[in-house]
């Protein structure tokens, strides 16, 4: 093959463009209607299930190609409940939650297809469920920080640089009970600082972002998430930027919290010891789709697929005797025209005839656990 | 003995087709720079233009050669009036005939014709062909000078980041001084000791635009300056540090290119600009002066005579839109390299 | 902040030094005879220059001295008598050049206030609807019409106003400040004035608009991008307040910083503009003495600029301070 064929001709190039450009005017007319409540309300498979991702795509269309960062993705947040999102970097696991919260970055990024099923809570109290992928984005605002809150990766930017942390807390109350005074919404401030254990809540609540630490200022974005009372609070790797002291105290933070709040709490992260500490339930995910899910119990003590397992061995342990940290060969591919075989095959030290086949369909292994691998298709095939 | 055949069949797999990675095919990084260059139909406008203003000033005049650049058309019309008379003398009739030439040597603002495409203006030159020498003018003027303002301010800006200490802040306060400048009242008093020296009205234009240069480098030179300052920072410069690279192989093998895409950029709306400052003087009287044509010499006469102004547009309408057509091709090309040499710009 | 204001103003003085050597040495580069020729022009014109004055103008700029000791003298005592407020005497106008220069800042700064007013009314919401709106259709009509305006010329712009709604549509008067027949006073006064500006405030806003929406429109694209309107979003505050409050008072720190910049045009006077309109604005004045030789105006005008623009780059400095609250002067 020559160098060449690495790279796309001009006119392929030009033949994506002009797909891409009539699919994003499609979806971003979508995106941009308004419509009736009715329209976009939902039924939940399960009511217990606060949430319910089903068959989630989100891709971007970019100039190489579609990306298809999250590629059919279901799972479910049970009330109550801590679900962690594990994968590496670039699997899509932020993509998902992004997805959730309706803020990815149009137009080239769009939600193509599925169902993110919001189980929400009207104003006199009763549960109601809404189709978030189908609410035209003037509406999302009575969901987005009102019932969902999300905590971001990077403490240090996340927060409006110009503004006192107090006005950027205030704020969240206003959109919450637009009738509130100045001193009903800085007393809920404060309170909220209070609640997630800032020893001067008004010293903060008057400084600038710039002037606090990064742990101090996740635990202000903390306290935003939880100015609005969500029932879900989606926490998007709360800990990475952080140092390890730190880490430990946030984790401690959102664990009293969940509790204290009553909600459910998506955590995405790419550190198994979080999940382990933090988690009911896990997602595993690899290059846009879920490849295992399962309680924590199931996947700790029973991983299935091939990645799960090397995930945990790459956890580096006290107990472990080799001195050399066991790693996954190869990358994540990049999700550009993915062909339709096991995404994790090239890496995976197990491989069977099977998975030059198609792309493995779910397998229920118990009535939580589910893996989407060729190796245990077969057993359930000869079992059954 | 299950373990061997699945190596063996691990190793089938993956020989026969591509791995994973090799299916995904992405587009070469010049290729994806031209590509958005060219996405952007302004771009293509801009570059329509500014070819089209080249091909018309510098190939213009080798094809189209009926009237020169300070050449008069002195044909004249000669204009024969006839007037006749019936006279009766002594019962006879007798026609008489006259007929009177007249030469008229009156080329002056003549309106558009066969003979003169925009007509002549005051002085009786043809419109048409001054706006292609004045193009000449304009083009090479500002291109001199934008690649002196670039030279200098590269040199003095590479000069100021790599050594530092005094010698930068020698260069920099260099820069304060220069940018305080007031640009177009000195370029009139530079304009003024050029009228007290008598120098050739062909080469004052090139003087002033030295002058240019030399008050224009403090905004590449800083450029320059802040794109070293800021890349020494970052790790591969450190690395390369470490790996024992010279000072000279480390500008060109790291720094040139990092700092390429913004020069290429400031170059392109200069050279915009300075087409505008070359017009502004000429404008004034100060840039080239008459007879030689320049688009700024062109509109000049409109600031004294009214009637111009009013009543032949073809005298000065041609020459203010070349400019604008220059400016603006330039313009739209530089917003095309910008964002597409910009790495960060996603669509 | 104290000290590093008085650190900005020493350095502004040596700033202000050098300008005024670079511009001193180019005037000593004019022949004396030259300005001889040019005294006696004006003089013919109807003025007189007393020969008192152009006596003490050669003593000021040491003039008739070209040995190198003759010039950096002269210099000096040029300095000696700007430490005075000493500018000389304008050719002229026969009066010290700081009151003419005074006299006619008046009507160039009114013209330059509104006209920046104006240009800021339209540009920021423009720059803001395109950067909302990227690659659309808005997007790209706004961006052309405003760079067609940033690419005209503005004697030529100048002039097809002045031709199409002056002398064919006659709406507006061609040139000057006042009527010249009638003599208004009060209101009527003002609505003259009003009239006769009219056009080239009209000029100068539309061709400054490009640059000043352009630059509105780079800054809030970068500010959209970033990750606290992300945060922002994620609150669920409508789309407009993340706009209007949130992300506009970010793109506000570039901006103010380029308000002090703004100080130098704000009263230089606008030269081609006022020169195409015939207006006498200090920028008409400065082309006038330019063209006639008047050397003490000229000097001082220059001075004055470059007094206008260092004093311009500290304010920036300064309320860069102000709006930035992560911004420390030190």
């Amino acid at each position: 093959m020559s160098k060449n064929s690495n790279h796309l001709s001009g006119k392929e190039v030009r033949e994506i463009a002009k797909q891409n450009k009539k699919i994003i005017k499609c979806l971003e007319a979508y995106k941009n209607r308004k419509a009736e409540e009715s329209e976009y309300l939902a039924h939940m498979s399960d009511p217990n299930n606060i949430l319910e991702i089903d068959n989630l795509h989100t891709y971007f269309f970019t100039e190489q190609g579609v990306v298809k960062a999250v590629n059919g993705v279901s799972f479910n947040i049970p009330k109550n409940a801590t679900v962690g999102v594990v994968g590496e970097s670039g699997c899509g696991k932020s993509v998902t939650s992004m997805s959730v919260m309706r803020l990815i970055q149009g137009p080239a990024g769009q939600i193509y297809a599925g169902s993110i099923r919001f189980n929400a809570k009207d104003k006199a109290g009763f549960e109601k469920a809404y189709d978030i992928a189908k609410i035209p984005i003037s509406d999302i605002h009575k969901i987005r920080g009102d019932q969902i809150a999300m905590i971001f990766q990077e403490p240090m930017t996340s927060l409006n640089p110009v503004f006192t942390i107090g006005q950027q807390l205030d704020e969240v109350t206003f959109i919450h009970n637009p009738n509130a005074t100045k001193e009903e919404a800085k007393a809920k401030s404060i309170e909220m600082l209070d609640l997630v254990g800032i020893a001067i809540p008004e010293r903060v609540y008057n400084s600038y972002p710039h002037e606090l630490s990064g742990g101090m200022r996740q635990r202000v974005m903390i306290s935003m998430a939880l100015a609005s009372d969500p029932r879900l609070i989606i926490a998007d790797e709360p800990t990475t930027a952080l140092d390890v002291t730190i880490q430990a105290q946030i984790l401690d933070l959102l664990r009293e919290l969940k509790t204290k709040i009553d909600g459910s709490i998506m955590l995405i992260t790419h550190d198994l010891g979080i999940i382990a500490e933090m988690a009911d339930y896990v997602v595993v995910m690899y290059a846009g789709r879920v490849i295992e899910k399962g309680t924590v119990r199931e996947i700790f003590h029973n991983p299935l697929h091939p990645y799960t397992i090397g995930l945990q061995k790459s956890k580096p342990t006290l107990e472990s005797d080799s001195e050399t940290l066991f790693n996954i060969p190869g990358n994540v591919p990049n999700p550009i025209n993915m062909p339709n075989y096991c995404y994790f095959r090239e890496r995976c030290s197990k491989c069977i005839k099977k998975c030059s086949g198609d792309y493995p369909g779910m397998i229920q292994v118990s009535p939580t656990h589910f893996v989407a691998c060729h190796l245990y298709g077969e057993e359930a095939e000869s079992n059954g | 003995m299950e373990e061997k055949e699945k190596t063996a069949e691990k190793t089938e797999v993956i020989d026969n087709e591509l791995p994973l990675d090799k299916t995904v095919r992405l587009m070469s990084p010049t290729r994806m720079v031209v590509r958005r260059f060219f996405r952007s139909r302004l771009s293509i406008v801009g570059l329509i233009m500014v070819v089209g203003l080249f091909i018309f000033s510098f190939l213009g005049p080798v094809f189209y050669t009926e009237w020169g650049e300070i050449e008069l058309d002195e044909s004249g019309k000669t204009e024969y009036s006839v007037s006749q008379a019936t006279y009766t003398v002594n019962g006879k009739e007798y026609t008489l005939r006259q007929t009177t030439e007249k030469s008229l040597k009156d080329n002056f603002l003549d309106a558009p014709s066969a003979e003169h495409i925009l007509g002549t203006d005051n002085e009786g030159y043809d419109i048409f062909v001054r706006l292609m020498y004045g193009g000449r003018i304009s083009l090479i003027v500002s291109f001199i000078a934008v690649f002196l303002i670039t030279a200098i301010g590269v040199v003095m800006g590479g000069i100021a980041g790599f050594f530092g200490g005094v010698i930068d802040n020698i260069i920099m306060r260099v820069c304060d001084v220069l940018i305080c400048l007031p640009g177009v009242p000195i370029l009139l008093i530079i304009s003024t000791i050029l009228d007290a020296s008598e120098i050739d009205a062909k080469y004052r234009i090139y003087l002033l635009m030295i002058y240019l240069t030399f008050i224009s480098w403090p905004g590449t030179a800083r450029l320059v300056r802040g794109q070293i300052l800021s890349l020494r920072e970052q790790e591969y410069m450190v690395a390369a540090e470490a790996m024992g690279y010279s000072v000279p192989r480390k500008i060109f093998k790291h720094l040139v290119p990092n700092v390429m895409p913004q020069l290429i950029v400031q170059m392109s709306l200069s050279l915009g600009s300075m087409i505008l400052y070359e017009a502004t003087l000429s404008y004034l009287n100060l840039g080239v002066k008459a007879p030689y044509a320049a688009w700024g010499t062109m509109i000049n006469i409109i600031s004294t005579n009214q009637d111009i102004l009013q009543n032949h547009l073809n005298v000065w309408v041609p020459a203010g839109v070349c400019i604008v057509i220059a400016v603006l091709g330039f313009n739209f090309i530089g917003d095309g390299l910008r964002d597409a040499l910009d790495p960060k710009a996603r669509r | 902040m104290l000290k590093y204001i008085l650190k900005r103003l020493v350095m502004s003085v040596f700033i202000l030094l050098g300008v005024s050597m670079i511009i001193y040495f180019l005037i000593r580069l004019m022949p004396v005879d030259f300005i001889q020729d040019k005294i006696n022009a004006i003089n013919q014109g109807g003025a007189t220059v007393s020969e008192e004055t152009v006596n003490a103008m050669y003593e000021m700029y040491g003039l008739g001295d070209n040995s190198f000791i003759g010039i950096l003298k002269g210099y000096f005592s040029w300095l000696g008598a700007l430490a005075r407020f000493d500018l000389g005497t304008s050719f002229v106008y026969g009066i010290p050049v700081a009151d003419v220069i005074f006299e006619h800042m008046g009507i160039s700064f009114a013209i330059a206030l509104i006209a920046t007013i104006f240009e800021f009314l339209i540009a920021i919401p423009l720059g803001i609807t395109a950067a909302t709106h990227q690659y659309s259709f808005r997007d790209y009509l706004v961006t052309v019409l405003v760079m067609i305006g940033i690419s005209l010329p503005s004697f030529f712009f100048g002039q097809m106003l002045k031709d199409v709604l002056a002398l064919k549509l006659g709406w507006f008067p061609a040139s000057g400040l006042v009527n010249a027949v009638e003599s208004n006073t009060g209101i009527a006064l003002l609505i003259d004035y009003a009239k006769h500006c009219f056009i080239p405030i009209l000029t100068i806003v539309i061709l400054s608009i490009g640059a000043r929406m352009r630059m509105t429109r780079t800054n809030m694209l970068e500010v959209m991008n970033s990750d606290y309107i992300r945060t922002a979003r994620a609150k669920g505050l409508k789309e407009s307040v993340v706009i209007n409050k949130h992300a506009f008072r970010n793109t506000l720190i570039p901006m103010v910083t380029s308000l002090a910049g703004l100080l130098p045009s704000l009263f230089s006077g606008a030269i081609i503009t006022e020169q195409v309109f015939d207006l006498p604005g200090i920028g008409n004045i400065a082309l006038d003495a330019m063209n006639r030789g008047d050397i003490p105006f000229i000097m001082g005008y220059n001075m004055f600029l470059a007094l206008l623009s260092v004093i311009g780059v500290l304010l920036a400095d300064l309320m860069y301070g102000l709006v930035d609250p992560r911004v420390k002067l030190e």
